[in-house]
Formats: C-alpha cells, sequence, structure tokens
C-alpha cells in the first residue's frame, strides 16, 4: 500500500505503462523502409555472400534440400519473383 | 483485512490505464500497416507531378493525349537496368503512334543517376525525384515499377518488377493503350 502511494510510486507505474505501451507497439512506430529506399541495402557491400556464383550454389543446395526457396533476399527488388 | 479492502481496488482500478496502454499501443500498430500508400487504382485518375528532367521540366499535365508508359527507376535496380534497353524500343517503336515512356528516377543522389544514363543511355524522357513524393503518390511497391496512363489521363495498367517474360504482356497493353 505505501510502495504505491506518493509520487515515487506514480511515476514508477507511470513508466511501466510507458515500458509496455513501447513493447506492445513494436517496431510499428517505426516507419518502414519503402521500396525506392533500399540502395544501400543493393550495394554489394550488402551482400552475405562473398561471390555471386558462390551465392546461387548455396542456395541451389538449400532449396533442393528443403524444397523451399526465397527469403535470401529484400523483398520489393524488382523480379517480380519471391 | 483493512490493508487488503485497501489494496484491492487500488489494484484493479490500476489495470483500467494499463489496458488503455495496451489498446492504443495495439490499433496504433494495426492503423500503421494499413497505412502504406496503396498502389494506384486502375481507372482512377493519374495523380499528376512536375519534375526536373534532363532538359526543362517534366509535367505530366503536358503528355495529356499520349499514351504515357510511367516507370520508376534507380540505379541501384538491376532489373531497372534491364528494363531500359527495352523501354527505348519501346518508345522508337510505338512512339509514332503516340507512347511516351517518362522514366522517374528515384535515387537519393542524382550523380548515381548520371552515371547510370551514361553507361545505359535512355532514348525516352527521364524526370529526376529523389524526395521519392512521385512514387509515394502511385504508391509503388516494387522496384521498378511502371503505370499505363491513357490519353484521357486515367490509369490503365499497373505493374511491378521487370523480367524478360513480362515483356509481351506489357507490350500488348501498350498497343490496347494505343487504340483507346
Amino acid at each position: 500500500m505505501a510502495r504505491w502511494a506518493g509520487w515515487t510510486g506514480r511515476a514508477a507505474r507511470l513508466a511501466a505503462f510507458v515500458l509496455i505501451g513501447a513493447g506492445a507497439s513494436g517496431c510499428s512506430m517505426m516507419e518502414p523502409v519503402a521500396p525506392w529506399q533500399k540502395g544501400m541495402l543493393a550495394q554489394p557491400a550488402m551482400r552475405f555472400d562473398s561471390s555471386g556464383a558462390e551465392g546461387r550454389f548455396a542456395s541451389h543446395v538449400y532449396e533442393s534440400k528443403e524444397a523451399a526457396s526465397g527469403a535470401g533476399s529484400v523483398g520489393g527488388g524488382g523480379c517480380g519473383c519471391n | 483485512m483493512d490493508t487488503m479492502m485497501n489494496v484491492l481496488p487500488r489494484r484493479r482500478s490500476s489495470l483500467i490505464p494499463l489496458a488503455l496502454v495496451c489498446a492504443f499501443a495495439l490499433l496504433h500498430g494495426v492503423e500503421h500497416c494499413a497505412q502504406a500508400a496503396p498502389l494506384v487504382v486502375t481507372g482512377s485518375a493519374a495523380p499528376g507531378f512536375e519534375l526536373p528532367g534532363v532538359d526543362g521540366a517534366v509535367k505530366l499535365e503536358n503528355y495529356r493525349g499520349k499514351l504515357v508508359y510511367l516507370d520508376f527507376w534507380a540505379s541501384w535496380c538491376a532489373p531497372c537496368k534491364r528494363s531500359f534497353p527495352w523501354m527505348a524500343a519501346l518508345q522508337k517503336q510505338y512512339g509514332g503512334a503516340g507512347l511516351q515512356v517518362i522514366a522517374v528516377n528515384l535515387d537519393a543522389k542524382r550523380e548515381d543517376a548520371n552515371t547510370f544514363l551514361h553507361s545505359v543511355p535512355a532514348g525516352f524522357t527521364v524526370a529526376f525525384d529523389a524526395a521519392g513524393a512521385t512514387a509515394q503518390q502511385y504508391g509503388i511497391k516494387g522496384m521498378p515499377s511502371s503505370a499505363l496512363i491513357g490519353r484521357d489521363g486515367r490509369v490503365l495498367y499497373t505493374h511491378t518488377g521487370f523480367n524478360d517474360a513480362d515483356k509481351a504482356a506489357l507490350e500488348a497493353q501498350v498497343q490496347a493503350g494505343l487504340k483507346q
């Protein structure tokens, strides 16, 4: 009872609400990156693989092993595929 | 007992603002998801624009009466690069019949666009929109994106992405648009 009384308790409660609110809204407060703002991501330095051939080989193996494709690149890249 | 009676209602009342905060956060998130500008609707009037071009301003209104193939591109986008020779050929083939290709560049840096245009000559009208305001207006979802704008200024067709398989369908749309 005494713990919640007084301005320190109120401040703590307010802080808790703000934290919960921020947490519950996740990253939704951030503006999503528009397709035309992905220039930096398209830089060769942003690749995970060291060379295109190696990357294609790795993804080919992955796709045949897992019977799955996609998720290896940034969306909205323009090929219209997944 | 007296303390229990005091504590319980206080605790319960503190749940109301908590619930409000959570509801607000949830609504905010949902609203934000719906906020991404929707793709321009086929049949609606194409949003007008006036942008700096290679030589002079490019104003959509000035192309009323022509079929406009509006393309959004950037120097870092590989499919855009592949689409350039195709768009140049399109302009060459159907320009006489009333087609105008307008390619809006969305690079943040103008030099990047200039370097690109130096290596891949356009052969059609190019405009520059570093802020991406037109892309926002048309609500494009990927790079490149294109919109076919009829002679009456209405959107006839929209397309996202570019690969060899799309060429035939796009050309068919251009041919159909020219007949209108």
